[in-house]
C-alpha cells in the first residue's frame, strides 16, 4: 500500500525525519573535520603529515592540502546543512497538508542555489586553493563536473516555479467565494 | 480591476443583516465579509445564484462596474493589486 503523500504519519513525515538526520550528520561531519584539521596542524607543525584510517584512509600532507581539505569540507557542510533545513521547511508544509505556500517556491530557488554553489566549490575552490598553496610538490588538478547535480539544479528550477504558480492558484481560490 | 461589490446596499435595501444572508444562502460570515469588502478575487456562479436568490435580486445589483474605481474597497481584487 502506498503511503500518503501529505499530513501526519506520511511518507513526508518520515522524509522529514531523515532530512533532521541529515543535517546532524552534517553538524557531526562539520565537527570532525575541524578536529582532524586541527590535529594536522599540529602534526604538520612538528614535521610530520597526517594520516588517519577512519571511513576510509585520510591523507593530508602539506599546508595547501590542509586548507583545501578543510575549507571543501566545512563549505560541503555547511551546505548540506542549509539545504536539509530548508528541506526541513518544505516537508513541515507538506505534513501540515498546505504546500503550495510562496515560502517553499522560495526555499526551491535556495536549494537549487546551494547546490550549484556547492557543486562549484567542489569543482574550483580544492583546486584554486591547492594551486594558491602549492609548496613545490607534486600537483594535481581535476575539474570533473557532475552533469547529475547541473540537472538537479534545473529540476529544482523549474520546481520552484511550479510552486510559485501553486501557491499563486492557491491563495486565488481561497479568495473565491 | 474595478468591479465593485454592493452587497452592503442591497442588504441594506431588503433589511437584512450579513449574518441572515449568510445562514440563507450558506456561506460562513467571514466569506461574506471577504466578498463584501472587496477582498475576494473571484466569485462562483453558485454562489451570485445564491445571493441572487435569496435577495431577489439580479447580478448586475450586487456588482457594479467603476472605471474610476482601481484601488478602492469593495472592488473586487483591488486588495490583491
Amino acid at each position: 500500500m502506498l503511503m500518503r503523500a501529505l499530513g501526519q504519519g506520511s511518507l513526508s513525515s518520515v522524509l522529514k525525519i531523515l532530512v533532521d538526520a541529515a543535517w546532524v550528520a552534517a553538524c557531526a561531519a562539520l565537527g570532525f573535520i575541524w578536529l582532524i584539521a586541527a590535529i594536522s596542524l599540529v602534526a604538520q607543525l612538528a614535521g610530520g603529515e597526517l594520516k588517519a584510517g577512519v571511513l576510509g584512509e585520510i591523507s593530508i600532507h602539506g599546508a595547501g592540502n590542509l586548507v583545501s581539505w578543510t575549507v571543501v569540507g566545512s563549505i560541503v557542510c555547511l551546505g548540506v546543512m542549509a539545504i536539509s533545513s530548508l528541506l526541513r521547511g518544505v516537508f513541515e508544509t507538506l505534513v501540515a497538508g498546505d504546500p503550495f505556500v510562496p515560502e517553499n517556491a522560495v526555499r526551491l530557488r535556495k536549494i537549487s542555489m546551494a547546490l550549484a554553489g556547492l557543486e562549484l566549490a567542489r569543482l574550483f575552490v580544492g583546486p584554486v586553493i591547492n594551486l594558491l598553496m602549492h609548496d613545490g610538490g607534486e600537483l594535481t588538478l581535476r575539474f570533473a563536473t557532475n552533469f547529475v547535480v547541473w540537472g538537479a539544479v534545473l529540476v529544482l528550477i523549474v520546481l520552484s516555479q511550479v510552486f510559485d504558480e501553486g501557491a499563486r492558484l492557491r491563495e486565488d481560490q481561497k479568495m473565491t467565494i | 480591476m474595478s468591479i465593485r461589490v454592493t452587497l452592503d446596499r442591497v442588504l441594506l435595501d431588503r433589511r437584512m443583516s450579513l449574518t441572515e444572508l449568510g445562514e440563507r444562502v450558506g456561506i460562513t460570515l467571514a466569506n461574506l465579509s471577504i466578498l463584501k469588502t472587496g477582498k475576494a478575487k473571484a466569485i462562483r456562479f453558485s454562489t451570485l445564484e445564491a445571493l441572487c436568490r435569496e435577495l431577489q435580486c439580479q447580478p448586475g445589483d450586487i456588482l457594479i462596474w467603476d472605471e474610476e474605481d482601481n484601488a478602492d474597497t469593495g472592488s473586487i481584487g483591488a486588495a490583491a493589486e
